[in-house]
């Protein structure tokens, strides 16, 4: 930890302002009354993993001041993290069109819970502020108070600063769930034992685990724009293509997680790559190989994975391609393409068109200059 | 974690490359030409739509269906939309390729003239008179490409026949924009499904020799359009919203020679939907003509659980483009077309309606859909055996979502006009009116049109027989 940060921390339990000080001493007395039944913990005391329910109720402000809600109230003050935050997903988490035509058909609650997750009371409750998805106060607001890793100085704030704030732990309240047991009437209740959204895990079982600041060491390089996989630079960062000649007739190619701290590709369950080899003039008779994960239906509810091809962090992946089935003159070179597809069909139909990018060329290369592999 | 060149690259878009400019083999999934060949011998399969050019098979072939030398006839192929692209290679094979003696018996082009759209760069070229592969090519200022058409100027006479063919045509564009192989593959996969649906369809209609089927092989498209759905029918409501906003959608469209609209059972479905059918029976539903109902071109028996969606309502798939189709009804047997091979039932165990629109009864958590039936019956008339008037079906079952297997419940109602055949067809987010040319066991379903109405627009697409 730099000293900087040593002194930002140890700042915040004294340094506060009296709001703050006064709000620790009632939690300590509420600890006392929770054994006798007759308070109810604030959530935010509990470490960051109680601000979230992985999706199972919408976040709760509690006394939060409805102005308050809203990024506007952030904007005067943190215009250059509100612009951040403008460009990342979690801006876009409610409104982007991939997630839009994904709910439409059936439109959960439990969805709206992580994708919008101030709207009280399911889709109908979405209203400007809740549609501004994965938002401030999403975040860094409970009972009219900020939630922090660390208080600055001059901050004007009530803030409640939580140790394990910049941990993995908060991300996981979004980024790690299973497969939810969806009831009749639509509600979801309670998860399965298959992961959906297995994230945190694959970091946690990872190289990077116990990093310090996490998700945030990475994802957090360009302050709250949070690139990932909609990110082209970012993927370009975690995917690693290489091709070289085995022989004449065999192409090598290998594909290294060489950036990401999880599995590539990671999240939403339809996330894929697909690494492709061909001659321009034969596009139907393309080589492919898919990585991702492949589900089935599982016996008790929720889907299981069948197959997963994803690649662990620094793992690289080999494949042979024989140029000869790819059809095509044999000094037409051979193009290589790896391509990130966020949805389960990568051309949808012009009715089924989200209106955004399917998907995206990672690397794109050519065997022209190729050497023999070493 | 992160070296310092690797930060420059997350903040920067990807590197912009200047392109060079290269060949990459274009499939069409979509053709239309002046005219094409329609004859009875062979009008199931082969009736020598343009798509036949483009599919890769030289034993098809478009063939023109003018009635004179074939000269000033054109066709057109639709590629992938191809930003700048300096030119366009064509192979064609000139002529009917199936065999030398058809090649010799019918026409093929000479002179023809070769234009790119939408950029309008024409040229004209001298076919040779010989069967296997020819080339040519024509340039462009870069810049889009997205369809080319063939012009026939002067013919080689055939020897027995004035129809004049073309085989096969391949393209190869020369461009600065990336090639996408799996896009090209789709649009050439989709080209061979609409083969493989016209193959089968052909035999279900030979397979039918004898029994008349109420069907015609092909129907075009005539018309498609789209207006916004009015606000009352944007509301949240019961069970039935959907269905009732698809029925007053449709009743929007005056009738018209041929497809007359469906006044009675428009009127019927309306108070059937105010009551939520109280006047209908628990049956059970047979029919006595239960031969599949092929795919054919725009029309098409309804997928069952289409019903989020609805199937696309543009397009002509006549031409190959993926697109909109009338809907029968999810049976898919002929019967269901006339009330009079409908056998209707009573039956005491069906569960209620609502339970059922709700998926309760357990026959509903099973993977194979399971479909429950009421009935509204005809006024009886001495001497004839009842008949049904209207037919509600609620099907239900488990479907593969995202979440894993979800209920799904899908309501169908199907109403016949005063003469028995099926005039309205009413599915949750679509409905259809079917025109009938003829009269008794040897009429055929002419015309129709189909209305969605989801969340923003209402859209038609009409077919006629052809
Ligand atoms: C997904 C949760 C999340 C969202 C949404 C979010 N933040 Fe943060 N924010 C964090 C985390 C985690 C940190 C701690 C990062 C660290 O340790 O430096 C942080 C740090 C901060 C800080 C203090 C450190 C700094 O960078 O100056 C401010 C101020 C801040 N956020 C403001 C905002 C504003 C304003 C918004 C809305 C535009 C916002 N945050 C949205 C999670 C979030
Ligand atoms: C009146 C100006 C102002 C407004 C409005 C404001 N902030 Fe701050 N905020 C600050 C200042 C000043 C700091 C301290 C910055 C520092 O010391 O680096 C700060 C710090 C923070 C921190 C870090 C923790 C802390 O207390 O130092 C977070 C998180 C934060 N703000 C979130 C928010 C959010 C979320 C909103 C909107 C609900 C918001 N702020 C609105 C001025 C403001
Ligand atoms: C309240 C729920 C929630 C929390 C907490 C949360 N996220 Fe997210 N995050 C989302 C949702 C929802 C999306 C997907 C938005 C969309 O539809 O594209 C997302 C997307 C992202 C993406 C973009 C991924 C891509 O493929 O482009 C990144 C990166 C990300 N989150 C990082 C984080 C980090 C780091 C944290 C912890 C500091 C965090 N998130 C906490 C809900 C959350
Ligand atoms: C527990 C929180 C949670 C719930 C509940 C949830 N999501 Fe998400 N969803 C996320 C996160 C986090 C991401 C981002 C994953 C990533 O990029 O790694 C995401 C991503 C997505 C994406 C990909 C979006 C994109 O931009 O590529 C779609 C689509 C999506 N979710 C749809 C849904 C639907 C539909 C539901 C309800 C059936 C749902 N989600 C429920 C957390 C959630």
């Amino acid at each position: 930890m730099t000293a900087a940060m040593a002194t930002r921390r140890g700042a915040s339990p004294s340094g506060g302002g009296p709001g703050v000080v006064g709000r620790w001493a009632r939690s300590v007395g509420c600890a006392a009354l929770l054994l006798s039944g007759a308070c109810r913990p604030v959530a935010a005391e509990l470490g960051v993993e109680a601000l979230f329910s992985q999706g199972l109720a919408p976040v709760s402000l509690g006394a939060t001041p409805p102005e308050e809600r809203g990024v506007a109230a952030c904007e005067g003050c943190h215009a250059g993290i509100v612009a951040e935050w403008r460009g990342s997903r979690h801006a876009a988490a409610w409104t982007n069109g991939i997630f839009q035509r994904e709910f439409k058909p059936r439109p959960l609650d439990w969805c709206v819970h992580c994708h919008a997750p101030l709207a009280p009371a399911g889709v109908a409750s979405v209203d400007t502020v809740a549609a501004e998805g994965v938002s401030c106060a999403v975040c860094h607001l409970r009972e009219g108070e900020i939630l922090a890793a660390a208080r600055g100085d001059d901050s004007p704030h009530h803030t409640r600063v939580m140790g394990d704030y910049d941990s993995e732990r908060l991300c996981a309240g979004c980024h790690q769930f299973n497969f939810p047991v969806v009831e009749a009437n639509g509600e979801v209740k309670r998860y399965t034992d298959h992961p959906m959204q297995d994230t945190v895990a694959e970091f946690r079982a990872g190289p990077y685990a116990g990093l310090e600041q996490a998700c945030w060491s990475c994802h957090g390089k360009f302050g709250h724009s949070l690139p990932g996989a909609h990110a082209l630079g970012a993927l370009q960062h975690a995917a690693t293509l290489e091709r070289c000649w085995e022989d004449r007739r065999q192409l090598r190619v290998t594909v290294t997680n060489s950036g990401a701290g999880h599995k590539l590709p990671s999240g939403d369950l339809h996330r894929h790559l697909i690494l492709r080899v061909w001659r321009a003039s034969e596009p139907a008779r393309l080589w492919e190989a898919f990585i991702g994960r492949a589900f089935e239906p599982a016996p008790d509810a929720g889907k299981r994975v069948r197959l997963d091809t994803a690649i662990l962090p620094l793992e690289s992946r080999v494949w042979r391609v024989a140029v000869g089935e790819l059809g095509g003159g044999r000094a037409e070179p051979v193009s290589i393409e790896l391509r990130y597809i966020y949805t389960e069909d990568e051309i949808p139909t012009p009715q089924n068109d989200p209106g955004e990018p399917t998907s995206v060329v990672v690397h794109r290369v050519s065997t022209e200059g190729a050497a023999l592999c070493p | 974690m992160m070296r310092p060149l690797l930060l420059v690259l997350l903040l920067l878009p990807a590197a912009v490359r200047a392109n060079a400019a290269f060949e990459r083999r274009l499939y069409a999934d979509r053709a239309d030409s002046s005219s094409f060949l329609w004859n009875d011998w062979n009008k199931f399969q082969e009736n020598y739509l343009p798509l036949y050019a483009a599919d890769g098979d030289p034993m098809t072939a478009w063939v023109e269906g003018a009635g004179d030398s074939g000269e000033g006839e054109w066709i057109r192929f639709y590629l992938s939309r191809l930003e700048g692209t300096e030119a366009l290679r064509l192979r064609v094979q000139n002529g009917y390729q199936k065999s030398t003696n058809l090649y010799k018996a019918n026409a093929r082009p000479q002179q023809i003239e070769v234009k790119l759209l939408p950029s309008g760069m024409t040229q004209a070229f001298t076919l040779e008179d010989q069967a296997g592969w020819q080339e040519l090519r024509i340039t462009q200022p870069r810049g889009r490409l997205e369809a080319v058409e063939l012009k026939v100027v002067s013919v080689y006479a055939g020897s027995k026949y004035t129809d004049l063919a073309v085989s096969d045509v391949e393209f190869y564009a020369t461009s600065v924009t990336p090639d996408n192989p799996a896009a090209e593959k789709a649009r050439y996969e989709r080209v061979l499904s609409w083969k493989k649906d016209r193959v089968a369809a052909a035999a279900v209609f030979k397979a039918s020799t004898g029994a008349f089927m109420p069907v015609l092989p092909r129907y075009t498209l005539k018309a498609t359009g789209a207006t916004p759905v009015p606000d009352e029918l944007r509301s949240d409501g019961n069970d039935w919203i959907y269905m009732s906003a698809s029925l007053e959608a449709l009743a929007a469209f005056p009738g018209e020679p041929g497809l007359p609209r469906p006044d009675g059972s428009i009127a019927r479905a309306r108070a059937a939907l105010t009551s939520t059918f109280a006047d209908f029976v628990p049956v059970q539903v047979v029919t006595t003509d239960s031969r599949p109902l092929p795919v054919l071109d725009n029309l098409q028996p309804a997928r069952l659980w289409t019903c989020y969606e609805g199937p696309p309502l543009w397009g002509d798939t006549s031409t190959g483009q993926v697109g909109g189709y009338l809907e029968l009804p999810q049976f898919g047997k002929v019967g269901f077309l006339r009330a009079e091979t409908v056998g209707v039932f009573d039956v005491k165990d069906n569960p209620s309606l609502a339970d059922a629109m709700a998926g309760r009864p357990s026959q509903c958590s099973s993977d194979t859909t399971h479909t429950f039936a009421w009935a509204q019956m005809a006024p009886a008339v001495p001497g004839q055996p009842a008949r049904a008037a209207a037919l509600l079906t609620v099907s239900c079952g488990m479907i593969d979502s995202r979440e894993g297997r979800e209920r799904a419940v899908l309501a169908e109602l199907l109403s016949y006009d005063e003469a028995g055949y099926l005039d309205l067809f009413l599915r949750e987010r679509s409905a259809t009116s079917f025109g009938w040319r003829g009269a008794g066991a040897g009429a055929v379903l002419s015309q129709g049109r189909r209305v969605g109405a989801w969340t923003d627009t209402v859209r038609m697409s009409e077919v006629a027989g052809p």
